[in-house]
């Protein structure tokens, strides 16, 4: 994720600059050229199309293609489909920041406390789960959450006298997509869990010493020192949490199937194109994903990036 | 006093261990019972954490290609290894000479162009997803590998720039002098010498475009949807309808498919650790 733009280069205009000329501007362009090709074409070709698609009439069903204005946008904001799917990535959104950003920060401590080999094979046993598909996580996650008996979290609950019948614990109102972020937390944790561990490393060791001769307890040291020092990861985890959560659709779709009362505002994106064949919709509910996501990017890096000095 | 407080520290510490271990590795580790267990196994009153009985059955017919199972899952594995193993070359080779012209080579343009590549690191996939699949479709690239390829080449392309540019940057330049007085070939020393002195970023690089290509669901879904060019992670879905109460046979599919990449993340943690960290923060 870039956030500050690029890092320090030294590059400017030097002595005999001049003189480079036209070989250099060639030699440039011709090493980057297949690079732009392949984003030119492929990413900011479709993202143009996307943006004027969102103004037309495009349905595969019909042959009309006239402008359609705010048309598409008033249709997908009024749709009560679309409306469910903005709560549900509520509730998403809300699991996954929090679930990451704790059970993240709660691992690198604990793995802080750890040294040399055993930190080393600590941190390749916390990593394990980024591996995995989110596919795969999802189908792993699904023995857990079976709805018969045969499901570990039914098995255990009865066995335990907890519950009297099997339950369908996906198909639960509140608590279904509670679960399903759930797993997105389990695979999304180990990112959060490097960045918050570089952060904490990083603090330099004068300051620890320093706030505990002071009498600061490690309850005080980390909501005083850490927490305010750590602030930049804070901000890339919660945005990277917001990322997964917003653009969640890997797990629902093994999970629950495409459900649309399961589904992200970007999963309603892939039901208005490739169920319902409107791309007019699906253009227009994109487009509107990514507002969302933008203006939650903003407010993250406007709210808690900052460059911290020590 | 003091050595009371050094065991109790041990034990939260053992505790908490137990927790993240439980929670790391919880959900494979059921995967496994599954996969080995009886189906009557699982339902049998109390829960047993450990398996009642082993059998390798399941991982048999997966991974046998006379089976229904089997032969859908092995088509999956190749087409997996094409996609994601052609994906990192390509991405490698486009990246790696565009790295070392934004890093070094001072031609006009390269700023504002660079700031443009950068800036699509945040354009998400559901953005161009519909262009992309008219695209494939008036190309004739829908269901081939070199349509999935390209479409997955263009998503982690312009991460892989970033992180191969900061590394070159941090080189010095004056490594690349003496075989620029020996008019040395631009080609040559991104081959010969900048290639292997940034050879942690770029096993760093391969291992997440590796990653992110292996696990990749919603472009194949639609770029690879119907015919022979599906991958595992869109097969595996539809063994979940397919062999719906199969349970051991889905737990099998699923672990083989997340082996690759687990193999790769314990082998080469090193790097990625590092990689993640500058794909994350920078």
């Amino acid at each position: 994720m870039s956030v500050n733009g690029r890092s320090v280069t030294t590059r400017g205009p030097r002595p005999g600059s001049r003189v480079r000329g036209w070989r250099t501007d060639r030699l440039g362009w011709l090493l980057i050229a297949p690079a732009a090709v392949v984003i030119g074409a492929l990413v900011l070709y479709p993202t143009v199309t996307s943006l004027i698609g969102s103004l037309q009439h495009y349905s595969l069903l019909n042959q009309d293609r006239s402008f359609a204005g705010i048309d598409n946008y008033a249709r997908v904001l009024a749709d009560p489909a679309f409306q469910r799917s903005i709560a549900t990535t509520g509730i998403y959104f809300v699991v996954i920041s929090i679930g990451v950003l704790v059970i993240g920060i709660g691992i690198a401590l604990w793995l802080q406390t750890l040294k040399g080999r055993l930190r080393t094979l600590a941190l390749g046993v916390v990593i394990i789960p980024w591996a995995v598909p989110g596919t795969v996580s999802g189908l792993l996650w699904s023995f857990i959450f079976t709805p018969t008996g045969a499901g570990l979290l039914n098995s255990t609950m009865s066995s335990l006298h907890l519950i009297d019948a099997t339950k369908a614990w996906l198909n639960m109102p509140t608590l279904g997509p509670a679960l399903i972020a759930l797993t997105v937390v389990w695979g999304g944790t180990p990112l959060g869990v490097v960045i918050f561990l570089a952060a904490l490393e990083s603090i330099p060791h004068d300051i620890r010493d320093q706030s505990l001769i002071d009498g600061a307890g490690p309850a005080r040291y980390f909501w005083s020192i850490s927490v305010p020092l750590i602030r930049p990861a804070i901000a890339i985890v919660l945005l990277n949490a917001a990322t997964l959560a917003i653009g969640l659709f890997d797990q629902i779709y093994v999970l629950v199937g495409l459900d649309p009362s399961k589904i992200t505002i970007s999963g309603s994106m892939y039901l208005y194109a490739f169920r319902d064949f409107n791309f007019g919709l699906g253009y227009a509910a994109a487009v509107i994903t990514t507002v969302i996501t933008t203006l939650i990017a903003v407010a993250y890096l406007k709210g808690l990036y900052r460059e911290v000095e020590y | 006093m003091r050595e009371h407080g050094v065991a109790r520290r041990r034990t939260m510490q053992a505790i908490v261990g137990a927790f993240v271990g439980i929670w790391s590795l919880g959900p494979i580790y059921w995967a496994v019972v599954v996969a080995v267990s009886r189906p009557s196994d699982l339902t049998m009153s109390p829960v047993s954490l450990v398996p009642r009985s082993f059998s390798l059955d399941n991982f048999g017919s997966v991974l046998a290609p006379s089976s229904p199972a089997g032969a859908a899952f092995l088509q999956g594995v190749l087409n997996s290894v094409i996609q994601a193993t052609g994906t990192t070359v390509v991405t490698l080779l486009i990246a790696l000479p565009a790295s070392y012209a934004f890093a070094r080579v001072r031609f006009r343009g390269s700023t504002p162009v660079l700031a443009i590549i950068t800036a699509t690191i945040a354009i998400p996939v559901y953005l161009v997803l519909i262009p992309l699949f008219q695209l494939g479709a008036a190309t004739g690239q829908l269901n081939t590998h070199q349509g999935v390829i390209l479409v997955l080449v263009s998503a982690s392309l312009p991460l892989a720039i970033w992180i191969l540019r900061s590394h070159i940057a941090t080189l010095p330049e004056d490594i690349e002098s003496a075989a620029k007085l020996d008019r040395a070939n631009t080609f040559v020393i991104v081959r010969s010498i900048i290639g292997p002195l940034i050879a942690p970023g770029l096993v760093a690089v391969a291992v997440i475009v590796f990653l992110a290509a292996w696990g990749a669901f919603l472009i194949p879904l639609v770029y690879a949807g119907t015919a022979g060019a599906q991958p595992l992670t869109v097969v595996i879905p539809t063994f979940a309808t397919q062999f719906s109460s199969d349970y051991g046979l889905q737990a099998a599919a699923g672990l083989v498919a997340a082996l690759p990449p687990l193999l790769l993340v314990l082998v080469l943690r090193r790097y990625l650790t590092a990689g993640l960290i500058l794909g994350a923060v920078k």
